[in-house]
């Protein structure tokens, strides 16, 4: 009743203003000015990491008579499966994490961890589009996009959604990151971990003196053409672009340029690592906060993809207990680095890291050491502004199966997230193809209790 | 929200009402009462809703506050009924003021019925905008011309048209706007030095008439068709012959063909009375059309777990089709009744049950004449290998006596091996049939072996005879009680009579099998594609068994609700019948189920994923496959037909044999009888199914030399096939269903059965026909003059293509949410006269292109300014970036690395990370020089050059690009290897030419890239530039016209001018 009624009102409403749609502005006083989301591609296993389940210890190696079908056919031959690592409790909350993050544990009483999420289909590309666009198809725009739509960066000579990348993107491809609809300007821009990070951003012209001396003539030459046409904002705009993508080649590479992070932060963020994913990660993870130190809105990280056969690192049908140590292994620094890095510099309160999967995985499965995908019950946690730290919300079945309490959706994530930065999930629309589009549709609600 | 909608009533109404009355409706009833929810079914935002009432009668009685609901329940009267609910009681003052209105008759302003906007549920909102929304409102020509419309807008501002461009600004606006290609410096000239009164409209002619026009007209109708050539989700698959559709786009635009002819193609293509056939190319054109529905996304559709999948394809290929061709969101009527157009769901479900009920297949686009000669050829060719191979087998029929008893000799280890080789072999074929532990019924060779076995040989025959007539009496009944035939397949594939046989098409082999009947792709040659596909499977019996047989890459598929990408496929590899059992679906009772035989150009599914289908490139790429199908058959039972054992009673027929001897000289007889039969055409199932046992056991040869010839003339004839042109589309080969309302949209909720049919706003009462999916009609509904939408969309597009903004300029709606026309009169003159020319798209473009209105000069008009900022007016033509390929053909072409030739397979993009898992792999920088339709649209990643300048994401209609303006684009016309790569060649190409000094190149570079000489500033600047890049470069200035480097340098900073990506 609700969904129609809002449906209703935002008609009537664009009827009555003659059609005006709601435009960027704060809805809000924001609690953070930046998203940092670090999004691990595959599914992780919920049970495995921040929710565990004692009572799969007892029925470990039973049969499950379920009902479990992903293929054309209905799967049988299924087992109960426990985890493979402990839990323990850390901080003052006392929150569980198990040994898999030994620290992101030491952060707990940053986090607020949601135990109860659910997603719409166990596939991957469209798990993560739902997780990036709030739909499970391709062509709307992402979270990152709607963000910098509606606020913009902070920095002229920065774009507003950067997408931190090791290589890999996940199912859904680009699609993930894509601006949709909205104007190609609130596309992600995507820096490599390793070898050029950033297209075009490097001049093809080695010496600055014959770039400037093309842009000037180019210049003069464009105000002539202006001129002769009389006035044109876009052309005007046009021209105007030339020197912020001038100053955009220096100014991203200066972001990168880790030269200035003192050897003890580099550490931190396991530079010095042994594995060259971990220390690449890590690397992203520094820029991360450096980028939303320059004032960029929204930073996707996602992690290299070394475990999950092509789709998402997490992705462990077989392979459990390598995959995801492995990807703990690579991440768990960098994660916990960025957490601890924000706090020391007094940018944690203006910043919401996010780390999310696209589903988790199943209690179940017809190998003794993998799991399969699972959309009825996931784990993701925030951290940072406007979040209270060491909280554990909603909860799952005594096997992990289904949420059950404080059920969450991904639209709810979303709206949280929209909230914190100051924004209405319901009166963030823009007017396409006929309609008001928002990044939640017609759902969504916050997640008021984990806000501080 | 209601204040405003307070505000806007209080105005013009009567006080007491609109001070005392309205008020409180507003604060207290209408949330639940009102266009947002409607409990107990009632609202309060009208009289007339009042009158109507809710569940419990009518709220409203007029003159009698006693007897009005509304009344005594606010007053809580009756303690069961007691408003607001959960609210206080509403003050006495307000309660009062409420019955003294209703005592005076509960007046309701009379202006409010229009005033008040009326949603929808409300039984009159539909009738209403059928009314008086504009686009619904038949077209009405004006007495007026494009010019005169115009004029007549701008003189009510004051402002007037502009005066014509210059000639070489037009030519240049004209040659982007009809063919996204800059003109050349000599046709510049021409028609600059062209005095003749005619000189204008000559060149719009040689425009329309380019080929060019096609690529370019073509490309704006793929963003409205979402084209793509990949299917995304997790494994990309390709879109099969989706490069078909864009060629039958650029040839369409090409042609004129006229847009109601492409709407009927594009709709009902395959369902056509007359067809459009192209006999130059060979194709069914109207076929192909029916591809648009076949671009969404598309993975795991088969998951029936994941009903909403499906259902989000069909919603797709109504949105697209709604707002392609009707300018209207269809689509927004899954959940819900349309909230603001008149579109109840019923109406989007008498589409979906359209679409639905059309399979979606594979259609070879060929002619049927397409290797016709050839067909007439190899079927010339057949009966003579026939006749020679009968020949050959009845000489060799007398040796098998001799044959069969050496065997015996051999296996009793009695003899001696043959020395002869051939012989030899023959032998050891034979003698391992004869070792088989286990050998059926069915094989001829069983009575032998048992007979060769037996102590007594007469007993034993007796015994065999006795079990043969009670065996095959026994299956012929099992059979005929089990099952039934599986009704007719369909297929482009002639059926084969009894002994059939295909030529094998290479190696020592001379045939690959004799056949009883049924369809054989491969009758002729393996390299013809083909279909078979089943009617619907009837849901009342639990299997299908198919005897069927395939190689090389053929395929059976097992298609539930029309998934393409479905798992329940299996590659055929065996060029022998054999039974294959299928369960039927029970456990989607509701859903359509067909069984398919597909070679390999037909499979969707080929190129496989990784880990399935493994095959080599060689094998991907061959153009030979084939399937084969003799029976098909429905039942319950849980296991196929038994083979009969008819093929065997000649055996024991007439006198028995008494001794091994006797009986070889019976098979021999019988061999002769078949192959005799075989010759003359008359051969039998049974006759086949001897032949068949008889090459395979080497009884008969199959290499012999003295065919050899025949079979290579045969194979070379074959090698001529043209490969086939395999598009996706649609088919009705079923009687088609009505589909249930999904309530909210949700697969698991169906509702009431919905009959198909269009849109009750342009046909009311309009059904479809009960046979097939009643996709023609729909088409005639779209493609009809009265329909009062289509010509206005089409219209609107083309103004929209030629001046960069639409007089709607909300292109894909039309709808009540859909922008205003700026100019509706000149809307209904451009519909009405394209309608009027049959429908031409270029005649309309040349009346647009002939207007003074298009010829104005870009230059703004001061005075225009403060009274229309935005040039919705148009005094001035209105200046634009041009679209991404645009840009990207310019660079080519003014490099001089344009590759001008049409058609053909697409290129890849270049990409930083090419991945094969996700068939995104890698093209060639310059993407081989051609233009950027030819660029290959791959979904999860296509041309990063081309998306940074707004091409569209290929998953929705999408009639209006954005024209975006951002740092990234500065950034790819500076730094991108492309633009640097094409300044290096157009740098090399002006260093071959040799000019006489700077000036003269730079003069050149400018006609080029700007279609125009430099001012003598300009040349000054750009020499300027020349002599600074020379120094920075250090280059002499003697060696200033041959340096490479800063001719390169040159060629970018003029690439990078806004005056050369503007049409203006």
């Amino acid at each position: 009743m609700f969904i129609s009624s809002r449906r209703e009102l935002l008609a009537l409403a664009c009827m009555m203003t003659d059609r005006l749609s709601a435009g960027p502005a704060l809805h809000f006083a924001p609690k953070v000015k930046n998203v940092i989301f670090c999004f691990m591609p595959g599914g992780v296993s919920h049970i495995d990491t921040f929710d565990p389940k004692p009572k799969l210890d007892a029925l470990n190696g039973q049969t499950f008579d379920g009902f479990y079908q992903i293929g054309a056919k209905k799967e049988t031959n299924r087992k109960w499966l426990k985890s493979p690592w402990s839990f323990k409790q850390h901080g003052q909350s006392g929150a569980w994490v198990s040994e898999l993050f030994p620290n992101v544990a030491k952060c707990v009483d940053d986090l607020a961890i949601v135990r109860s999420m659910v997603s719409g289909f166990p596939l991957h590309p469209r798990a993560n589009l739902l997780m990036h666009t709030g739909r499970n198809v391709g062509g709307y725009p992402s979270l990152g996009s709607w963000i910098n739509y509606a606020l913009a960066s902070e920095n002229k000579n920065l774009p507003g959604y950067v997408l931190l990348h090791g290589g890999a993107v996940p199912p859904g491809g680009l699609e993930n990151f894509s601006n949709g609809f909205l104007s190609a300007s609130h596309q992600a821009m995507p820096i490599q971990a390793e070898g050029k990070a950033v297209a075009n951003i490097e001049p093809a012209d080695k010496a600055s003196a014959l770039q400037r001396a093309k842009l000037d003539v180019m210049l003069e030459q464009d105000r002539q053409f202006l001129s002769t046409v009389g006035t044109n904002d876009a052309i005007d705009s046009a021209i105007r672009n030339y020197e912020m993508a001038y100053k955009m080649q220096s100014t991203v590479p200066d972001v990168l340029n880790l030269d200035k992070e003192s050897e003890a932060t580099k550490k931190l963020y396991g530079l010095d690592a042994a594995d060259k994913h971990q220390r690449l990660y890590g690397l992203q993870c520094m820029r991360a906060r450096r980028l939303v130190e320059s004032g960029v809105r929204f930073v996707e990280i996602t992690c290299p993809e070394v475990y999950g056969g092509n789709n998402g690192t997490w992705d462990q049908h077989g392979e459990l207990k390598k995959g995801h140590e492995g990807n703990a292994r690579i991440t768990d620094t960098g994660v916990a680095a960025l957490i601890t890095d924000l706090k020391a510099r007094g940018l944690f309160n203006e910043t919401l890291v996010v780390w999310a999967t696209e589903f988790g995985r199943t209690p179940h499965s017809p190998i003794a050491d993998g799991r399969d995908h699972h959309e009825t019950a996931f784990t993701v946690w925030l951290a940072g502004g406007g979040v209270k730290g060491g909280m554990v919300y909603g909860a799952t079945d005594d096997v992990g199966m289904h949420a059950v309490e404080n059920v969450t959706t991904v639209h709810d994530l979303h709206a949280t997230i929209l909230k914190l930065v100051g924004l209405d999930h319901k009166k963030l629309i823009y007017k396409f193809g006929g309609r008001d589009v928002s990044l939640t549709d017609v759902h969504g609600q916050v997640i008021e209790k984990i806000l501080s | 929200m209601f204040l405003q909608l307070s505000i806007l009533l209080l105005a013009q109404s009567s006080e007491t009402f609109e001070t005392s009355v309205r008020p409180v409706l507003i604060r207290s009833c209408i949330a639940c009462h009102g266009p947002s929810q409607q409990s107990s079914s009632l609202r309060l935002d009208s009289r007339e809703a009042m009158l109507k009432g809710g569940n419990r009668g009518p709220a409203l009685v007029p003159g009698d506050p006693k007897s009005s609901l509304l009344a005594t329940s606010i007053r809580h009267d009756d303690a069961g009924l007691k408003m607001p609910v959960g609210g206080q009681r509403l003050k006495d003052a307000e309660i009062a003021a409420i019955e003294k209105w209703i005592s005076a008759g509960a007046p309701w302003p009379a202006s409010d019925a229009a005033k008040t906007p009326i949603s929808s549920g409300d039984p009159r909102y539909y009738p209403k905008l059928l009314r008086e929304h504009w686009a619904f409102q038949p077209v009405v020509k004006p007495r007026k011309n494009i010019d005169q419309i115009i004029v007549e807008a701008l003189e009510k501002v004051k402002l007037k048209l502009s005066p014509s461009a210059d000639r070489a600004t037009l030519i240049r606006r004209l040659s982007y706007v009809l063919t996204g290609l800059p003109p050349t410096p000599l046709e510049v000239d021409l028609f600059v030095r062209d005095l003749s009164p005619n000189a204008y409209e000559r060149v719009v002619d040689r425009l329309l008439a380019s080929p060019h026009f096609g690529e370019h007209w073509a490309r704006h109708w793929m963003d409205v068709m979402r084209f793509a050539e990949t299917f995304g989700n997790d494994w990309n698959y390709e879109i099969l012959g989706a490069t078909h559709y864009r060629d039958y786009l650029i040839r369409a635009f090409n042609q004129d063909i006229p847009y109601d002819q492409l709407i009927r193609e594009h709709i009902a293509g395959d369902l056509l009375a007359k067809p459009r056939l192209n006999l130059v190319d060979g194709l069914n054109e109207s076929k192909i059309g029916t591809s648009s529905f076949r671009f969404g996304e598309l993975g795991h559709d088969d998951c029936i777990r994941f009903r909403q999948i499906r259902t989000d394809v069909v919603d797709n290929q109504i949105d697209t089709m709604g707002k392609a061709f009707q300018g209207l969101t269809i689509a927004c009527a899954r959940c819900h009744d349309h909230k603001l157009d008149p579109i109840p769901t019923s109406d989007y479900y008498a589409l979906y049950g359209v679409l639905t009920s059309s399979r979606m297949v594979t259609h070879t686009a060929d002619l049927p004449d397409t290797n016709a000669a050839i067909k007439q050829s190899l079927a010339a060719k057949k009966p003579l290998i026939r006749e020679e191979l009968a020949k050959l087998w009845l000489a060799e029929s007398k040796a098998i006596p001799g044959l069969l008893l050496a065997a015996d000799r051999a296996w009793r280890k009695l003899a001696p091996a043959p020395e002869d080789a051939s012989q030899l072999e023959r032998l050891q074929t034979l003698l391992a049939a004869l070792e088989t532990p286990k050998p059926k019924l069915e094989n001829p060779l069983y009575p032998w072996i048992q007979a060769a076995r037996a102590k007594d040989f007469r007993s034993e025959w007796q015994s065999l005879t006795d079990q043969y007539s009670k065996e095959s009496l026994a299956r012929t009944a099992f059979n005929q009680e089990h099952f039934r035939p599986f009704g007719e397949w369909t297929s482009q594939t002639d059926r084969s009579p009894n002994g059939d046989f295909a030529i094998a098409s290479a190696g020592p082999k001379a045939i690959s099998g004799v056949f009883p009947e049924g369809l054989y792709s491969h009758a002729l040659s393996e390299r013809f594609n083909a279909a078979l596909r089943s009617p619907l499977v009837p849901k009342n019996k639990k299997f299908v068994s198919i005897q069927v047989m395939g190689g090389k890459l053929g395929a059976r598929r097992a298609v539930i609700d029309n998934c393409m990408l479905g798992e329940d496929y299996k590659i055929l590899d065996s060029d022998t019948l054999s039974w294959v059992k299928i369960p039927n679906r029970e456990d989607q009772p509701e859903l359509p189920f067909y069984l398919e035989l597909v070679t390999k150009s037909d499979n969707t599914r080929i190129p496989d994923r990784p880990g399935h289908t493994k095959a080599s490139p060689e094998q991907l790429a061959a153009p030979q496959s084939y399937v084969g199908l003799a029976r098909a058959v429905l039942h319950d039972i849980d296991e196929s037909p038994k083979d009969e054992l008819r093929h065997l009673s000649p055996l024991f027929a007439g006198a028995a044999p008494t001794s091994l001897p006797t009986l070889a000289e019976h098979y021999a007889n019988i061999a002769r009888n078949a192959i005799r039969a075989w010759q003359e055409g008359r051969a039998t199932a049974e006759d086949a199914a001897w032949l068949s046992w008889l090459v395979e056991s080497k009884l008969l040869s199959n290499n012999a030399s003295s065919i050899r010839a025949a079979i290579d003339s045969y194979r070379a004839t074959e090698a001529q096939i043209a490969s086939p042109r395999v598009i996706q589309g649609l088919a009705d080969l079923d009687p088609g269903y009505n589909f249930p309302v999904l309530i909210g949209g949700d697969a698991a909720r169906p509702g009431k059965v919905t009959p198909r049919g269009f849109l009750s706003l342009i046909h009311p009462a309009k059904q479809v026909s009960a046979f097939g999916s009643g996709r023609l009609e729909v088409a005639e509904a779209i493609a009809s003059p009265e329909n009062p939408l289509t010509a206005r969309v089409m219209a609107n597009r083309i103004w929209q293509h030629m001046f960069g903004r639409g007089i709607v300029t909300t292109a894909d709606n039309l709808g009540v949410y859909g922008e205003r026309p700026s100019h509706p009169e000149l809307l209904d003159l451009l519909a009405s006269r394209f309608v009027a020319e049959g429908w031409s798209i270029k005649k309309l473009i040349r009346e647009i292109a002939l207007s003074n209105t298009f010829q104005q000069t870009g230059k703004t008009v001061p005075e225009a300014s403060p009274v229309d900022p935005l040039n919705q007016l148009l005094s001035h033509y209105p200046v634009h970036r041009m679209e991404a390929e645009s840009i990207r053909d310019s660079l080519l072409a003014i490099s001089g690395r344009l590759d001008r030739s049409l058609y053909g397979p697409s290129i890849q993009p270049r990409r930083d990370e090419p991945s094969e898992y996700r068939k995104l792999y890698q093209g060639p920088l310059d993407g081989d020089g051609r233009r950027s339709i030819y660029i290959k649209v791959t979904r999860h990643e296509g041309s990063r050059f081309l998306e940074t300048f707004d091409f569209p994401n290929p998953n929705i209609a999408r009639g209006n690009r954005d024209l975006s303006n951002v740092p990234p684009q500065a950034l790819a016309l500076l730094n991108d290897p492309f633009v640097l790569d094409q300044a290096g060649v157009w740098a090399a190409r002006l260093i071959e030419q040799e000019s006489p000094s700077a000036e003269a190149r730079i003069d050149n570079m400018f006609r080029t890239a700007l279609g125009r000489l430099p001012s003598p500033a300009e040349r000054e600047r750009f020499s300027g530039l020349s002599r600074e890049l020379a120094s920075l470069h250090k280059v002499e200035a003697s060696k200033l016209l041959s340096s490479s480097a800063v001719w390169k340098d040159l060629a970018h900073a003029i690439f990078n001018l806004k005056e050369l990506i503007y049409v203006h």
